[in-house]
């Protein structure tokens, strides 16, 4: 018989049923360029398991376990806080285990102070978005507030997403204190990257700060017409 | 590792999850952030993901889409896409920048044409049989099997030329 480069192939990927493979194998036998042929679809496999095997054996960079582990974290607080219901049940929490790319996130970071704002406290135009937009909305300097809420001792606290920096700040007698700083709303990405993680990270942190749901539209307004007073 | 299957299978799967991204990837170096979309894009898809079916398939299928989606940005974008007679230079200059160092292997399988490089890393690489890298891919059989043998017949064409 003839034997295709199909047959051929499909022989040396062990996809024949066995009639068929047993005729090729006969036509291998009988034919020394049929034998050279699938000698070097062989070695082809061997170059490709040459140069990708070994990526097995490489350690797995931290980065990507990080993701996974992140996401675990918010299974178990899900199990933890599941008398605070309420909370998952916002939409803003629901991103679920979107929410838990965390990685890029640097919890209490303090930044040097700018313009005469205390350090570790948000410069005014941050401050002037933080006091004013709802969530939602987005300031004239492109800041997009995310959510708000109240942490464990009753601040007003909001995740907001500005060109420079995302991050979450609590309001308190000196102003905003932030509270944590995440990647840059808009950073460079790489090409794989995808959009809106900085957002994800910052609903993650919120998730462990807060003490109870985040605000809806009637408290957030509330909150904003009281000057983001501590509170219950 | 974690008290959950899913997560416990994809930090199994990582090693694996390297290996074809470094196949998939045009620069070596974005093989990792190809590996973190993809997990993170599973992450985000848990729920799409049917218990007791099988989670590599579905993990591969995940990278390949985005793979795919970023392939077809950047060609858009670039438009001075390598084309065949670039031969091998294809691809270097990235990845000299980022001081990786393409084998003849990674340069023979640029030259290859998405679809068919896909078919060959699953198959040759990944060790899937035929029907199982045809449904990741979303193909029919025949056409997953030509494009194998196209991409298979290229590369040892280019890579005998080497040799």
């Amino acid at each position: 018989m003839t034997v295709s480069p199909e047959q051929l192939a499909a022989y040396a990927d062990g996809e024949l049923d066995e009639i068929t493979a047993a005729h090729v194998r006969r036509a291998i036998e009988d034919d020394p360029a049929l034998a050279q042929e699938l000698a070097k679809l062989s070695e082809l496999r061997s170059m490709l398991a040459a140069r990708f095997d070994p990526i097995l054996a490489e350690p797995v960079p931290e980065r990507l376990h990080q993701p996974i582990k992140s996401a675990a974290k918010v299974v178990n607080l899900a199990d933890v806080r599941s008398a605070r219901q309420q909370l998952w049940q916002r939409p803003q929490f629901r991103l679920g285990a979107g929410a838990a790319i965390a990685a890029s996130l640097v919890v209490a970071v303090l930044v040097g102070g700018r313009g005469g704002t205390p350090q570790g406290y948000a410069d005014r135009q941050l401050a002037a978005a933080l006091d004013t937009s709802l969530s939602g909305e987005t300031a004239p300097d492109g800041t997009r507030m995310l959510l708000s809420f109240r942490d464990s001792t009753g601040a007003a606290c909001r995740g907001y997403a500005a060109a420079a920096n995302s991050g979450i700040a609590c309001h308190d007698d000196h102003g905003w204190k932030l509270k944590a700083l995440g990647a840059a709303g808009k950073q460079q990405t790489t090409q794989y990257q995808q959009a809106g993680s900085p957002d994800a990270a910052i609903m993650a942190a919120a998730q462990d700060m807060a003490a109870g749901p985040a605000f809806d539209t009637a408290a957030e307004a509330a909150a904003r017409k009281a000057g983001w007073r501590t509170g219950k | 590792m974690y008290n959950d299957a899913f997560l416990t299978g994809l930090t199994a799967l990582l090693p694996r999850l390297r290996r074809f991204a470094a196949g998939l990837a045009r620069d070596p170096a974005d093989a990792d952030d190809l590996c973190q979309a993809a997990i993170e894009r599973a992450l985000v898809s848990r729920q799409q993901w049917q218990d007791g079916t099988r989670l590599d398939s579905w993990m591969y299928r995940i990278m390949r889409n985005i793979w795919i989606d970023t392939a077809r940005a950047r060609t858009r974008r670039d438009k001075t896409f390598a084309h065949e007679e670039a031969g091998l230079t294809v691809g270097t200059s990235g990845g000299q920048e980022a001081q990786v160092e393409l084998t003849m292997v990674d340069r023979a399988l640029q030259t290859l044409p998405d679809e068919q490089r896909e078919a060959v890393l699953l198959v040759l690489v990944e060790g899937y049989k035929y029907a199982e890298a045809a449904a990741i891919i979303g193909c029919p059989i025949g056409t997953l099997t030509s494009r194998l043998l196209r991409g298979r017949e290229a590369l040892m064409v280019k890579l005998g030329e080497a040799a």
